[in-house]
């Protein structure tokens, strides 16, 4: 199966690859957008978006979250994101089974059956799953959010973090024979 | 080849899912005392408090069985298991097998407490349970839940969730006692204050005062009394080893098993919380009930039974939580910091909490409280055994990844398929 592997040595802490994520992800599919209407829009109580930034950041309306991560440590970067394992940590972990893994190998989630209870995050030893507060199936809990990490791209042959990246810091390759 | 499970949750569905996908022919027989499709005793609390549909709570989707070709006898009691025929007895019939898995689970301990049998009190481990409870919710107002731990908590949440005055009543000088620490437990225990459930630490009852086979009172040791028209028992689960121990397999706290997920008898294995398994951080073997381990260990048994030889490195005990608006994640033994370095990282205001002890270079135990993201690395650490000397100052630092990782670990983690 093809998967997105990091090639550190290449990195250069340029970000684009959680930009182009987020973008990805969206409904427009324009950066600008992508950040600030769309980022914006708060489904978790009332489902209306909220266009004025200033509103939002009273709301506590999170930004956006990219699915893959920019890790540093000095001069050290690589972009980390899930590693769609064979056995996986988080499926094992998962309270309610809302993550599965799909029929073409992808670690997907049931994002209208997850209650981010955060087993996944606990089980997940690639820190590769976030939170995502901007949608929950458990209003009435005050915190709550939706497992959130890589699909890979499913309308792109190529995942936009690969795409975008102007280093080739991240390739899209089957390794499962080496 | 015959397989059969008895147990119908975590380590039985994931046992079930191994062997089909290595043996497409064999025969697979799940037998459970309990009637549902496969569930997760993990949400039963959210389930009580109206928080979640129905159809959440359940671990697969209604076909899951039919799909794995499995033959279901749900509803049903095994009553024992003959080793020596190679069968397992429901009473009514006999079921060969060829390969079978102990998964029965844990069954709820009930102390002796004055005046219990003259009055209706409640478990709350199974989705029965969960419904009998909302059902008795009924005009209630006063509930009081005994033992603080996990499962107490969640019923104690829930029940507060529904409008109900709750007070929990805890043995132990802290909430949580044996999966916390004391930073940890005194920011949940003021999160369940801030919701308003009292909470009795150092405290148990002496004494149920009923009246027409219902609670009305109980009396504290500490010498207090308090309204109680709602009463739930949540002391702790004991591993369910009786079928195992009355058949003749070795026993302890839990059914004794080795790394393959064999017991002492012969294409006999076990799995879950009723399994005393090895455990990574100690080697020595001992019950750890929570849902990654069953999942996993049901899982190595599966391709085991199904004869592709798979082992288990061992569980470490880890768990997530939630109460109140606080998230806690911890891995390994968190309290024990004996001839341990312990490193901190404590910011009150954020209620942010992170500890790491660490023993001979190896981590025994991690909590992270609120912060949890990316906890996971350190399971990878603890698991893998890692040294982390190298790096150790780095290890509660908000921004600590992978990047901190020694280039070898990092490579192993990130250059080829997991």
């Amino acid at each position: 199966m093809k998967r997105v592997y990091p090639r550190e040595e290449r990195c250069i802490n340029c970000h684009l690859c959680e930009v182009a994520c987020i973008v990805e992800h969206s409904e427009t599919k324009l950066p600008s957008a992508a950040y600030h209407v769309e980022g914006l829009r708060f489904n978790r109580e009332d489902s209306r978006t909220i266009c004025d930034p200033a509103e939002a950041r009273a709301a506590g309306v999170p930004k956006p979250l990219n699915r893959t991560l920019v890790q540093t440590a000095g001069y050290l970067s690589l972009s980390t994101n899930c590693r769609h394992c064979e056995e996986p940590d988080c499926v094992l972990a998962c309270k309610n089974g809302s993550l599965y893994v799909a029929e073409d190998g992808r670690v997907l989630v049931q994002e209208d059956k997850c209650v981010g209870c955060w087993m996944c995050v606990m089980a997940c030893r690639y820190g590769a799953i976030s939170r995502n507060p901007a949608r929950s199936n458990v209003p009435a809990v005050a915190f709550n959010g939706i497992n959130h990490h890589c699909d890979l791209c499913p309308e792109r042959e190529l995942p936009a973090c690969v795409w975008v990246c102007p280093t080739n810091a991240l390739v899209f390759e089957d390794r499962d024979d080496q | 080849m015959n397989h059969v499970i008895i147990g119908n949750s975590f380590a039985a569905l994931f046992a079930v899912e191994a062997i089909r996908r290595t043996d497409q022919d064999a025969e697979i027989t799940v037998i459970s005392r309990e009637p549902q499709h496969v569930y997760s005793r993990a949400m039963i609390h959210e389930m009580l408090a109206g928080m979640v549909r129905e159809p959440m709570v359940y671990l697969r989707d209604w076909d899951f069985y039919k799909r794995m070709r499995v033959r279901t006898m749900l509803g049903r009691t095994v009553t024992r298991i003959n080793p020596g025929l190679h069968t397992v007895s429901t009473g009514e019939d006999e079921t060969p097998y060829d390969r079978l898995l102990i998964a029965t689970g844990g069954k709820p301990f009930v102390p002796p407490l004055n005046g219990l049998q003259d009055v209706a009190y409640h478990s709350f481990i199974t989705l029965e349970d969960a419904k009998k409870l909302k059902a008795a919710c009924e005009g209630r107002r006063n509930a009081v839940v005994l033992g603080a731990g996990l499962i107490g908590l969640q019923c104690a949440e829930a029940l507060r969730h529904m409008g109900l005055d709750v007070a929990v009543v805890e043995m132990a000088d802290t909430v949580l006692p044996m999966a916390l620490d004391t930073e940890s437990s005194q920011t949940i225990a003021k999160e369940l204050a801030d919701e308003g459930i009292a909470v009795h630490t150092g405290d148990t009852i002496d004494l149920i005062i009923s009246s027409d086979g219902h609670p009305t009172e109980c009396k504290l040791r500490s010498g207090g009394t308090i309204p109680c028209d709602l009463l739930v028992i949540a002391v702790g689960v004991r591993p369910n080893i009786d079928l195992a121990k009355d058949a003749g397999i070795t026993t302890d706290r839990g059914i004794v098993v080795n790394e393959h997920m064999e017991t002492s008898a012969e294409h006999i294995y076990a799995a879950g919380d009723c399994a005393q398994g090895p455990e990574i951080v100690t080697g020595i073997t001992m019950p750890i009930p929570v849902i990654p381990v069953a999942s996993t260990q049901g899982m190595i048994a599966g391709y085991n039974m199904a004869g592709k030889r798979r082992r288990y490195g061992g569980a470490l005990a880890l768990n997530a939580m939630q109460f109140g608006g606080v998230q806690v994640i911890s891995y390994g033994f968190v309290k024990d910091e004996r001839d341990g370095e312990v490193l901190k990282y404590v910011d009150p205001p954020r209620k942010i909490y992170r500890k790491v002890i660490i023993k001979n270079g190896r981590i025994t135990g991690a909590i992270f409280v609120k912060d949890v993201d990316r906890a996971g690395i350190f399971r990878h650490l603890m698991e893998k055994r890692i040294d982390v000397t190298p790096f150790k100052e780095h290890l509660l630092s908000p921004h600590f990844g992978v990047a901190h990782l020694p280039a070898e670990i990092r490579a192993d983690m990130f250059t080829r398929p997991q």
